[in-house]
């Protein structure tokens, strides 16, 4: 099934980098691209994407455009997907891009569209409902959390850490599984173990515990 | 607080403020004066040596220290006058009444032609007394009731000269208390006093009106004259007022009596006599300290016009000041106008004084340069009035150079608010165009490295293609880094809260934010409590030591920002002296919109940065 994606990007070199790299892909369809908030409010009415794949910044304030619009869509058109390719590696963008519910948002960082895969997979889980935070973003939470003297962090083992924060990126049991070399039913336990120790709720629920740990991490470190 | 209606009128630069119509210092006396003390001195001397030996007379101690005063105080009393107010011709007239004394040295003669001139003295001494009382303390006669008074003593000085043989009579009456037994004959080829004569009476009841008519002009004066003239009056006239009243009742004992009382009444008109002879030779005292009083009067009132000058009033405020304390209350000042060549009232109108009024101008370097408008009679007061003028104009130029200190001042702050929004502005822009500029380039380049990476078949190249790319990743990071220093992206997005809290993720110490609910404050304001919280951290970092926390706590008091930064490390002994350039930048920046900052710590007590920032103000 080809994912119809509206782009939003005020920076022409950034714009056409962005459709080139996109345009090889078979199952996505760059249907309209835009470089301004109003423009591409419009045409996210009137196209109806399946995504939105929008810098954060753009006219007319050049802020957290992005970021409004992700909010605003989770009323008007809530089973469209956002992902945000920003230039800012500022965990607190991401946390207020998850706010109110993490279902179909993504939070990446600019360079990600030179590994063609990374934004790929973004628009895919994004699609299927899940979400994603780019791991520089996770990292940098993780690295706050190691400079603190936080004594209930400190419980958890290196290998629980690593995966909390591949849990905060957006990454599935299998994903993680992939990602580290280990068995699926190896995840499941460090992850049950992890939300316990932090209690942590909903460590069943695979679309708010995203949030959850991204909050917790951002939380701790704040 | 009020401004000069007329700017050119005063020159705060210019710092001699010396009233040229300020009495002018105390100068050796000019030769002629040195002249007249040493003849009056010699004069003095001769009366005494001349009188004392004169045995005929029945007190001639008494009479000697009488003509000695008579002389040697009018001429004394009016040097010193016509020192202290030059343009005054009361001291002249003082003068005039001294020199008239010197003749009457005669009447100790016991030769009856000098005798009979010293008598006839007795004549010009009474009117010139009678003139310097009038004519107290303007050295003018300028009223009706003062002409009618002076008309009424020339009448009766022609009377006295046309019925010449009658002023032997009359005039040693007056001037001699009494012989011991027989005063030397007259000798100027006058008749015999005759005691009976109409024109005698005539010239009695005159001298009774013309000294009573003097006394209530004085009386009047005192009545109605502002509280200076009244001052002068109430310290110069009374030995006057006594002299005219005795003057009266001995002349209408005459009137009734004209050959005298009887032997046992004789004491009253003994009494009479001498209390004539004292009076008039005590007169110039008075006038003396009627003098130094109004000197010491106007050195009080300077004093209060500088005090109230050191509160810096307004014009209107002094104008208020001196009406009161000169009793004068259509009193106005007036500065000089360059553009009316006018002097103008604090409101701006021209001062044109009524009939009643003079205006006393302050002069400074030669020119107009403020001026009081006053009632006529404040002109007795001359030196009064010149220092309050020249204290109303250093008070008008304190106030002026105030308003341009003040001016100046909010100047200074606007420009240093504009330097500083001017710098915001251009870090904002600098942010901007590194995040959207040159980090979007970049991103480009790794793309097409990525593409070309992808495209070729040698190894090598791809090698050093990826090589390429990671630096490209590294140039990234850097700039993301240098541009998130110049203006933080969270900042401009969600305001101080989180852009702190964003911070003291990468901050090398512990740093927990609170938040009393500062909310979004104008960008300016975020951005100087934002540096300004960061550097305090870093202030933190190097002086507080191992351990230490930092809390950071944002909030609002009404109209303010209100930031504290407080760490509980070891503390600095000096805080102003640590953290250099960056405290320097920290209150520049937090000053430029006119907020407050202060540093506080001892050692073992931690260091608090805390300020405030108006949240209108000049902001935006």
């Amino acid at each position: 099934v080809t994912i119809r994606v509206v782009l939003g990007e005020d920076s022409y070199l950034a714009r056409e980098a962005i459709m080139h790299v996109l345009e090889a892909e078979d199952d996505i369809e760059i249907v309209a691209a835009c470089s301004d908030l109003d423009s591409l409010r419009l045409t996210i009415a009137d196209v109806r994407p399946d995504v939105v794949l929008t810098d954060i910044s753009m006219p007319p304030s050049h802020t957290d455009e992005g970021i409004r619009l992700a909010a605003e869509l989770r009323d008007t058109h809530p089973d469209i997907g956002v992902v945000i390719l920003s230039q800012y590696a500022e965990p607190v963008f991401a946390t207020k891009l998850l706010e109110g519910s993490t279902d179909r948002r993504a939070y990446l960082l600019k360079e990600r569209v030179q590994g063609r895969g990374d934004v790929t997979r973004a628009l895919q889980e994004v699609v299927a409902g899940r979400s994603i935070v780019d791991p520089r973003i996770v990292e940098l939470l993780l690295a706050a959390q190691r400079r603190r003297d936080n004594s209930r962090f400190d419980t958890l083992t290196p290998r629980e850490q690593e995966i909390l924060g591949l849990v905060a990126e957006g990454l599935n049991n299998g994903a993680i599984a992939e990602r580290i070399v280990i068995t699926k039913r190896a995840v499941e336990r460090h992850i049950n173990s992890i939300f316990s120790k932090l209690g942590l709720a909903d460590a069943e629920h695979y679309s708010r515990r995203v949030k959850a740990a991204l909050l917790y991490l951002a939380d701790r470190a704040g | 607080m009020t401004q000069l209606q007329c700017a050119s009128a005063v020159h705060p630069a210019a710092t001699d403020a010396r009233a040229s119509g300020s009495p002018p210092p105390a100068v050796s006396a000019r030769p002629w004066k040195r002249a007249l003390t040493v003849f009056a001195v010699a004069a003095a001397g001769l009366a005494l040596w001349a009188t004392a030996r004169a045995d005929f007379l029945a007190s001639p101690g008494w009479l000697a220290a009488q003509k000695a005063g008579l002389i040697l105080g009018p001429i004394g009393a009016g040097i010193y006058w016509m020192r202290r107010r030059p343009g005054n011709r009361f001291g002249l007239l003082l003068i005039v009444l001294g020199l008239l004394g010197v003749p009457s040295i005669l009447e100790s003669s016991s030769d009856p032609t000098l005798f009979a001139i010293g008598v006839l003295d007795g004549t010009p001494i009474y009117a010139m007394t009678t003139v310097v009382i009038l004519a107290f303390p303007s050295g003018r006669l300028e009223g009706l009731p003062e002409r009618l008074v002076l008309a009424g003593l020339v009448v009766t000085m022609l009377l006295v000269v046309a019925v010449t043989e009658s002023a032997s009579h009359l005039v040693p009456g007056l001037a001699i208390p009494d012989c011991r037994a027989a005063c030397p004959e007259p000798r100027l080829g006058l008749a015999a006093p005759r005691s009976d004569g109409i024109v005698e009476h005539v010239l009695g009841v005159l001298s009774v009106a013309v000294a009573l008519g003097t006394a209530a002009v004085i009386a009047w004066r005192f009545h109605t004259g502002t509280p200076p003239r009244r001052r002068a009056h109430a310290i110069g006239s009374p030995i006057a007022v006594l002299f005219l009243l005795t003057a009266a009742a001995y002349r209408g004992l005459l009137v009734f009596e004209p050959g005298g009382l009887g032997a046992g009444e004789r004491w009253i008109q003994d009494w009479l006599r001498w209390g004539l002879a004292g009076t008039l030779a005590l007169i110039w005292s008075g006038y003396l300290l009627a003098l130094v009083a109004a000197q010491l009067f106007a050195a009080r009132v300077l004093r209060d016009v500088v005090d109230a000058s050191m509160r810096r009033p307004s014009v209107e405020g002094l104008e208020r000041l001196l009406r009161e304390r000169l009793g004068d209350p259509g009193l106005r000042i007036g500065f000089w106008c360059e553009r009316e060549r006018d002097f103008a009232g604090t409101a701006g109108e021209p001062l044109e004084p009524s009939p009643r009024q003079a205006l006393t101008t302050v002069e400074r370097e030669g020119r107009p340069a403020a001026a009081i408008l006053h009632d006529v009679q404040l002109s007795d007061d001359p030196e009064l009035l010149s220092a309050a003028g020249s204290a109303a104009l250093l008070a008008a130029e304190n106030t002026e150079l105030d308003r341009a200190w003040n001016a100046s001042l909010r100047e200074l702050e606007a420009s240093r608010a504009r330097l500083t929004q001017a710098s915001d502005r251009e870090r904002r822009k600098l942010e901007r165009d590194l995040h959207d500029g040159a980090q979007q380039r970049l991103m480009a380049i790794q793309i097409k490295l990525r593409l070309a990476k992808d495209q070729t078949s040698d190894p090598r190249l791809a090698d050093d293609l990826e090589a390429i790319g990671a630096d490209a990743e590294q140039a990234v990071e850097e700039l993301r880094t240098l541009a998130h220093g110049i203006y933080p992206p969270v900042l401009r997005s969600y305001g101080l809260t989180e852009a702190l809290r964003s911070f003291s993720r990468s901050a090398p110490i512990e740093v927990a934010v609170r938040d009393d609910g500062i909310g979004r404050c104008p960008r300016t304001v975020e951005a100087a409590i934002y540096f300004c919280s960061t550097e305090a951290v870093q202030n933190a970092v190097k002086h507080a030591g191992d351990g230490a926390r930092v809390m950071i706590t944002l909030g609002r008091d009404g109209p303010l920002a209100r930031f504290a930064i407080a760490d509980d490390g070891v503390g600095i002994a000096e805080p102003s002296s640590a953290g250099g350039e960056g405290l320097i930048g920290m209150r520049d920046r937090i000053g430029a919109f006119g907020g407050e900052f202060e540093i506080r710590s001892s050692p073992g007590a931690g260091t608090t940065v805390r300020g405030t920032v108006p949240l209108n103000g000049n902001s935006r």
